[in-house]
């Protein structure tokens, strides 16, 4: 195999120039294929990212359930039926509790409830089941689940001696795997670690905002202290939380373990649940619902004594709007978006795949003219060398041996041309992904397919020209001149 | 034991309509250790008659017995293991690969030996082959920087590399000088005398053919004659002689 190769080098480098030609033309058909691979896989990613980031991943489980049955999706399926509108303009089903008061005059509106009446079932509120360790479990079970964070938030007033402008702080308890969860950007400092989390450590992270407000005349907020429920809770990093409102109090961010002693509770408030792709978010949050029901042993006719909402449900408008506007939306949207969610992943994913198969496509072709040329080449090299090959025969070389020896030389230039193609291809990733900013990745195992690729181009594209030579004559070869 | 036995063997080409009729019948036998010299003009079917020797082509009619074992049906690889392994060919162009040294070209009949051998055996072996030739320091030299002795005994050791029982020289002083061409037929009369090589030599030149102990011509396919020779210009002192031919 050795010398096999050795001879391979020997040979290419009798006609340098013309094996240098075929190799540049193998090394731009690889080339096309990182770059190709590359972009197709960034844009993959990029839409990935995007629905996700957009997309509902995210179930928020609650305690309680205050909403209308008819708004929750489950029972919206139920009630509503082929006429959404109508389910949504009016109001609560019977149990709906408070919602009552909301109640119009219109007759319209009276005579659409009574419709809605006769298909709803008859249901019935338990109190809320205090969500904790039981459900945490359940959760973390559940398949589709990638991650599971549990909070806890509420005022707390600081110890005497705080020496703060301010008397009461929301302590809001978060777990390890939320940050991920959300758009949390650490600015400054560090995380809170594993250890901490674990140990309910007296560490918090704060807002820029926040931390103006508590420390004006500090530089840093990293290492400040709140003296609260007689512990001293320490900054030890910066957070930039979006959608934060303009709370009067100002609230820090603490392992929940702390936030639950501070507010001595055992109890969260709210689960929130990662699923691992937008895909399964619906089944997931069904799935979920009928989990928590058969845990928290609610009979048939009971509505659920939790609120398992993702993103976009919990996105609507809720406290200050119109509870019928809100309650509107809600219901005409809150089926549909997961579907539409879906979908939109779906179409877009095609689009992605399309796009990546359409430049498959002008790679691959740009493969077929590199495996062209080193046929061309091969063939020239079989022609050139004809007498080699007939006193090779005659030394005893059999048909195998001599189709080995051409196989090795082409695969030999193809691979050359496939580590050149690989260097001007990462070189060209580069180029757009900080030229023109387009999104790209680029895996080792797609450079190692790369290779393979350009390995196989060499033996399909040689194969022809080492057969000839296998099969040649050997009388008439070493006639040859 | 004969070492080669043709049987009434035929050679017919087809070109075209026409057919091509390179042997006509041609029967020999040849013993261990004999240095046959073959001779005849060019067409006069000589070089057919080499190629079915030297297992490169195979006869339209009748057998052809290499050391007692019936080769004329052999598959193409079969014939590449008996030519490998039984028969070292001399060429008239010295056939050694360019921009190669000297050892590389010897060792190429190794490099198709099964089983297959160590790259350091394949180098000993071809050392010792290139010593017997008495060109041991031109080992790391290309065929361009010898001489056409040199490169013609270069190709003779590379015939006997693989310790073959028949040597093959086609022409092997084609392209030589009077001088040199007795050297180097010396080297395969020496060759025979002392290793008991059979030498089957293809030449036009009866001053060439004259170094055999037996000549047989041939003529239009058929043999015309078969006689058995004293050999020419067999050295005393051959090996010193070799090494000084240089």
């Amino acid at each position: 195999m050795i010398t096999n190769l050795r001879m391979a080098m020997r040979a290419l480098t009798q006609n340098r120039l013309q094996a240098l030609l075929t190799l540049l033309g193998m090394s731009v058909g690889i080339a096309m294929v990182v770059i190709v691979s590359g972009l197709g896989r960034g844009a993959q990613l990029k839409i990935e990212s995007q629905i996700e980031a957009a997309g509902p991943t995210r179930i928020a489980i609650h305690a309680g359930n205050f909403t209308p049955s008819a708004i929750d999706s489950g029972g919206q399926q139920d009630s509503s039926g082929g006429e959404p509108s109508e389910g949504a303009y009016s109001g609560g089903t019977p149990g709906s509790g408070g919602d009552m008061t909301a109640v119009s005059t219109d007759s319209a509106a009276m005579d659409a409830r009574k419709r809605m009446r006769a298909v709803a079932r008859t249901r019935y509120r338990a109190p809320p089941t205090p969500l904790g360790a039981p459900e945490m479990a359940l959760l973390r079970q559940t398949d589709g689940v990638r991650a599971v964070a549990a909070s806890v938030e509420g005022n707390v007033s600081l110890d005497a001696d705080a020496g703060l402008p301010v008397y009461v702080i929301r302590f809001s308890g978060f777990e390890q795997s939320w940050p991920d969860m959300t758009d949390w950007k650490l600015t400054d400092g560090r995380w809170i670690s594993e250890a901490e989390h674990r140990a309910s450590g007296p560490v918090m992270l704060v807002t820029p905002r926040v931390a103006k407000q508590l420390w004006p005349n500090a530089a840093s907020p990293i290492g400040q202290t709140i003296a609260a429920g007689g512990k001293k809770i320490a900054v030890v990093g910066v957070i930039e939380v979006t959608g934060q409102g303009d709370a009067v109090v100002p609230t820090v961010y603490v392992p929940v373990g702390l936030a639950q002693s501070l507010l001595h509770r055992t109890s969260y408030d709210s689960i929130t649940v990662r699923t691992t792709s937008v895909g399964v978010t619906a089944a997931v949050a069904k799935d979920i619902g009928q989990k928590l029901r058969a845990l928290h042993h609610l009979p048939e006719d009971m509505v659920d004594d939790f609120r398992a909402e993702t993103q976009s449900v919990a996105a609507m408008p809720g406290m200050g709007s119109d509870p019928r506007l809100a309650r509107a939306v809600h219901s005409n949207t809150a089926g549909f978006e997961q579907a539409s969610w879906e979908q939109m992943a779906k179409s877009l994913r095609q689009a992605g795949r399309t796009f990546t198969l359409l430049l498959a496509g002008a790679a691959a072709v740009s493969l077929l003219v590199g495996g062209i040329g080193i046929m061309n080449i091969m063939l020239v090299s079989v022609t050139a060398r004809t007498r080699e090959i007939g006193l090779r025969m005659a030394l005893g070389a059999r048909a195998g041996d001599v189709m080995m020896q051409f196989l090795v030389e082409s695969v030999t230039l193809a691979a050359l041309g496939g580590v050149f193609g690989l260097a001007l291809g990462l070189g060209g990733l580069l180029v757009t992904q900080y030229g023109f900013h387009w999104a790209s990745a680029a895996s080792p195992a797609m450079l190692a397919a790369a290779l393979v690729m350009a390995a196989l181009t060499g033996i399909v594209f040689g194969f022809v020209p080492a057969r000839r030579a296998a099969f040649l004559d050997p009388v008439i070869a070493l006639k040859s001149e | 034991m004969s070492v080669i036995t043709l049987e009434s063997v035929k050679k017919v080409y087809k070109l075209g309509e026409n057919s091509v009729h390179a042997l006509r019948g041609v029967s020999l036998e040849i013993a261990a250790g004999e240095f046959v010299s073959i001779i005849g003009p060019s067409g006069s079917g000589k070089s057919t008659m080499m190629h079915i020797l030297g297992c490169l082509d195979r006869p339209s009619e009748g057998r052809y017995l290499l050391n007692g074992k019936d080769v004329s049906a052999l598959s193409r690889d079969a014939l590449a293991e008996i030519r490998n392994k039984q028969i070292g060919f001399v060429f008239q162009g010295f056939n050694l690969l360019p921009r190669t040294t000297a050892v590389e070209n010897v060792e190429v009949p190794l490099l198709y030996s099964r089983p297959v051998m160590h790259a350091h055996e394949r180098r000993e072996r071809a050392l010792k082959a290139l010593a017997a030739m008495g060109l041991s320091d031109r080992a790391d030299h290309h065929p361009n920087q010898l001489s056409g002795g040199q490169q013609q005994r270069v190709a003779i050791a590379r015939a006997l590399v693989n310790e073959p029982s028949l040597i093959l020289a086609d022409e092997p002083t084609g392209n030589l000088d009077t001088k040199t061409s007795i050297d180097v037929m010396q080297a395969l009369q020496e060759l025979r005398a002392r290793r008991g090589i059979t030498i089957v030599l293809i030449t036009h030149e009866p001053d060439i053919a004259a170094f055999g102990t037996r000549i047989v011509a041939v003529r239009d396919g058929v043999i015309l004659s078969d006689v058995p020779n004293v050999p020419r210009g067999l050295p005393q002192d051959a090996p010193v002689a070799l090494a000084a031919a240089g």
